[in-house]
């Protein structure tokens, strides 16, 4: 089998999935006439990397709120704008690794309890790609978390903070099954970036003189 | 459009001797190995370090995927020290084999003991059959082998504070290590060439953040000179790092290529070397290969090209996470600046 030189850009690797034979799948941006479309492809042919394939792209589909189309032959997600959104695409892609095979691969909520204060999360859809984060009331003392979630979603997903609580996608179509999975991302943006860092810095051969 | 004419194996050939070539070959001294193409090839990391068949399906990639015109199957830096018994991390498919320099295997140089049938173990001679295998399987193309230093070597069987230290402190001492240590580098590199290698990378870290130019004249350039004389093939020696301090040294060792880094300017490369070595590389890895797209990987092509490099490549091992597209871009950009078809 060949190197396909079709698939486009890839954009994110997952380099080892434990859960196939710690085989390599990456998500690779191609263009179509109808605007760009995501297709998850692995050059492994173990048993059972076909399925994981159409596994991940139906949890990017439900998980996403992703459409499913064909594209040069290859199973392909693309998004209901017809757009691209790298960063957000990116950490769906991740995501979609960490569901368990007979997993839930219902849309997350646009709600959520924060994991760091008594506090309930809401992301408030105003329609046109704009979304305004509301935290319940504080405990005495305890500032708002709003502002600071509406801070990580514009570093994880790259959106456009309209003011310090509300956001809003450039394409200016509504994204609510992505704002779901990345409110979860949001409340720990910091174990985000270091788990990116990580990754990147994984599998860089350094001088030995840069070796810790 | 024009058609080239020679093999990959005369055409690197040529560039290593500065003659003329019918376009510029693409060489990599050091690995080119990703997760993607191990899983293409089914011979993924550790074992590919390990294992002859699977190290030389690995490396031939290079060739057969990517469209490089050498084949260089050594990815990792930790073959002979291993062979030796310093302590290895192998770790898994998506990262490298270092050596555990927190367990170093020598205090001072009277502790070095190197047995005289240290290539007889598996992970040296992992190498040479995969040269072997490679050399068999592809008679046109350059076989590019490796063979460490003394200045690494001695990080490795060191650790690096201790050798730098002593280096600092002690220049008899440091003397007696590299003296003690290049035996390991002749003998790998000789083996290599029997077994069919075309050419050595030779890497020797004094990199350009630790260890300055007047440090390379002082410890390393009379070496270098040394092999050059005793390896019978043509030797690409590897630093890393800002080293245009010493080119002017390394061009006068006699060896062939010098491998460089990004972080040295084409155009104050080829000055620094005067015409007395070839040059090879230096597409930079951790944000152009891995992270931009083939039009940024182009740009750098061709950068290097411009400024007359005999050889283009990678400027070091490539990240295991490189996508695939960006190193096609390299082949790309080389035959659209000669006009080939």
């Amino acid at each position: 089998m060949p190197v396909r030189t079709d698939l486009g850009q890839r954009v994110e690797l997952v380099s080892m999935d434990p859960r196939c034979h710690d085989v390599s799948f990456g998500l690779y941006r191609k263009e179509t006439p109808e605007g760009p479309v995501a297709v998850v492809y692995s050059y492994s042919t173990k048993a059972g990397t076909d399925e994981r394939v159409a596994f991940i792209t139906a949890a990017l589909a439900a998980l996403g709120g992703l459409e499913l189309v064909v594209a040069g032959g290859d199973q392909a997600v693309r998004l209901p704008c017809r757009d691209w959104h790298n960063a957000a695409m990116k950490r769906l892609f991740l995501d979609c690794f960490r569901v368990e095979p007979t997993g839930d691969l219902s849309p997350r909520p646009l709600q959520a309890p924060d994991t760091r204060s008594e506090q309930t999360i809401t992301l408030a859809p105003l329609g046109d790609g704009a979304y305004r984060v509301e935290s319940s009331p504080a405990a005495d003392g305890e500032e708002p978390r709003a502002p600071a979630i509406a801070r990580a979603l514009v570093r994880l997903v790259q959106i456009e903070e309209l003011d310090e609580t509300t956001v809003r996608f450039p394409c200016g179509r509504d994204h609510h099954e992505l704002m779901g999975l990345m409110l979860v991302r949001a409340q720990n943006l910091r174990a985000s970036l270091r788990e990116e860092e990580l990754t990147a810095s994984r599998g860089v051969l350094t001088a030995p003189s840069a070796q810790e | 459009m024009t058609t080239a004419t020679m093999t990959s194996r005369e055409r690197v050939l040529a560039a290593l001797r500065r003659e003329p070539v019918d376009r510029t070959p693409l060489v990599n001294p050091t690995s080119l190995a990703t997760v993607e193409l191990m899983d293409l090839v089914d011979a993924p990391f550790p074992n590919a370090n390990r294992e002859p068949e699977l190290m030389a399906r690995l490396a031939a990639t290079g060739h057969t995927e990517l469209g490089f015109d050498s084949i260089m199957p050594v990815f990792s830096i930790i073959q002979e020290s291993s062979a030796i018994g310093c302590k290895i991390q192998w770790e898994q498919k998506d990262n490298w084999p270092t050596v555990k320099m927190t367990e170093p295997i020598y205090e001072s140089p009277s502790d070095i003991d190197i047995s005289d049938d240290w290539m007889e173990e598996p992970d040296a001679q992992c190498v040479l059959e995969a040269i072997r295998i490679l050399r068999r399987q592809f008679p046109d193309v350059a076989i590019i082998g490796k063979t460490m230093g003394p200045w690494s070597l001695g990080y490795h069987t060191f650790g690096v504070e201790r050798f730098l230290l002593l280096s600092l402190d002690d220049e008899a001492a440091t003397r007696d290590v590299l003296d003690k240590l290049k035996r390991i580098t002749i003998e790998f590199g000789i083996a290599q060439a029997e077994a069919g290698a075309d050419a050595v990378t030779l890497p020797d870290h004094a990199t350009g953040d630790l260890v300055s130019g007047e440090y390379y004249r002082r410890y390393l350039q009379e070496l270098h000179q040394e092999f050059a004389e005793e390896i019978p093939i043509p030797i690409i020696l590897h630093i890393c790092g800002r080293t245009v301090d010493r080119m002017g040294y390394i061009a006068d060792t006699g060896m062939a290529a010098f491998h460089y880094d990004s972080k040295n300017g084409a155009e104050e490369s080829m000055e620094a070397v005067g015409g007395k070595i070839s040059l090879v590389g230096n597409v930079n890895n951790p944000t152009t290969l891995y992270s931009r797209g083939a039009e940024d990987v182009k740009d750098e092509v061709r950068r290097n090209l411009e400024a007359g490099v005999q050889m283009v490549g990678p400027e070091c091992a490539i990240p295991l996470q490189t996508p695939i597209e960006s190193l096609r871009a390299i082949r790309e950009a080389v035959v659209e600046y000669h006009g080939l078809n």
